[in-house]
């Protein structure tokens, strides 16, 4: 895995819902909430598309856990953010920030 | 009822028709979702999408592998002129000077048996290219590859010398020379890959699946990654 391999947009959205959702993220919260970030409905199967990517890149880890009768007795799969993915997400953080500050502000775009 | 049997066939579906992902998650929280109030046809739409991305991934994956048969096709006539010509003249003529049926069944093998090996060659250069997948297959996929291949190739030289039976091949007067020959390189190309691609489906099925048991057994993520709330 390159370390200068930058994330994309969803991807970096799952990563950071994955962080923020901690023990409970599996695919129902995560599909959830990527719609409210997004304001439009993300199809489940893209979520899970993206995850794999992900965890083929070692940027999350999953693990299988308890399965309850709504799910029709299916377990439910939880996602973690590995080291691997951590390091990538503060290298994306540095190199948009460092972007953002280039952007001018909107007193000097009208200016 | 109905409502419930389009569910459980959609369900049913979307686990069966995988490309080589492992849906049960994904079906679970479809059906989580569902029992909470999300309706049918949302519930077929997520099916349909997830099917659609699966193909799509799949379709992505075959890309590779279908160059490599088109272009390891593409060498055939320079082993048809190197590899084929030594395999040929090392038989002993004792067995050229058989009596029949065993006379054309030594065409028959003398013709087939470097077009064989210069599949499985093909296969074997793939595999160590790849070791990827090398490593996770069973020995018993690698059996059933080159069998697969050898079957394939067979059936589709039998059709592909009945289609030039007229007028460059008489099938009652079949040749080791008439076998794969370079100047019908185009015709001989499809048996040729159609094998070459037999032999690699195995692997062409298995690797998300690869992907996936390695990424299982990737050692456990550390403290710090545990901690994540605070660290970012």
């Amino acid at each position: 895995m390159r370390d200068h391999a930058y994330l994309g947009e969803f991807e970096l959205m799952l990563l950071l819902a994955i962080v923020r959702l901690g023990d409970d993220a599996y695919g129902v919260p995560l599909s959830r909430e990527l719609s409210a970030l997004r304001g439009r409905e993300v199809p489940a199967g893209s979520v899970y598309a993206a995850l794999d990517r992900l965890e083929l890149k070692g940027l999350v880890a999953s693990s299988l856990g308890e399965s309850t009768p709504e799910r029709g007795g299916r377990a439910k799969r939880y996602f973690r953010v590995t080291d691997q993915g951590l390091r990538s997400l503060r290298q994306t953080r540095r190199v948009l920030s460092k972007l953002w500050k280039t952007l001018p502000s909107a007193g000097e775009e009208h200016a | 009822m109905k409502t419930a049997r389009f569910v459980a066939l959609a369900t049913w579906v979307l686990e069966h028709l995988t490309f080589g992902s492992d849906n049960q998650a994904l079906c679970g929280d479809l059906l989580e979702e569902h029992r909470r109030g999300r309706s049918v046809a949302w519930f077929l739409r997520q099916v349909a999408s997830a099917i659609a991305l699966g193909a799509c991934r799949w379709a992505g994956g075959l890309a590779l592998p279908l160059i490599y048969v088109a272009v390891w096709t593409m060498l055939y006539p320079v082993w048809r002129i190197g590899g084929k010509t030594a395999l040929v003249y090392a038989t002993p003529d004792r067995w050229r000077a058989l009596a029949w049926p065993y006379s054309s069944l030594m065409e028959l093998c003398i013709g087939v048996v470097p077009a064989v090996t210069f599949v499985w060659l093909g296969f074997l250069v793939y595999l160590l290219l790849r070791p990827e997948i090398t490593r996770e297959l069973l020995s018993r996929q690698i059996l059933w590859s080159l069998s697969a291949s050898l079957n394939v190739l067979l059936v589709a030289t039998v059709a592909l010398l009945n289609h030039m039976k007229q007028p460059w091949v008489d099938l009652l007067a079949v040749t080791r020379d008439d076998f794969y020959s370079i100047f019908h390189l185009g015709n001989v190309s499809v048996p040729l890959a159609l094998s070459l691609l037999a032999a690699l489906w195995p692997t062409l099925t298995q690797g998300p699946r690869i992907a996936r048991r390695k990424c299982l057994a990737r050692k456990p993520i550390s403290g710090e990654a545990a901690g994540l709330g605070r660290a970012i």
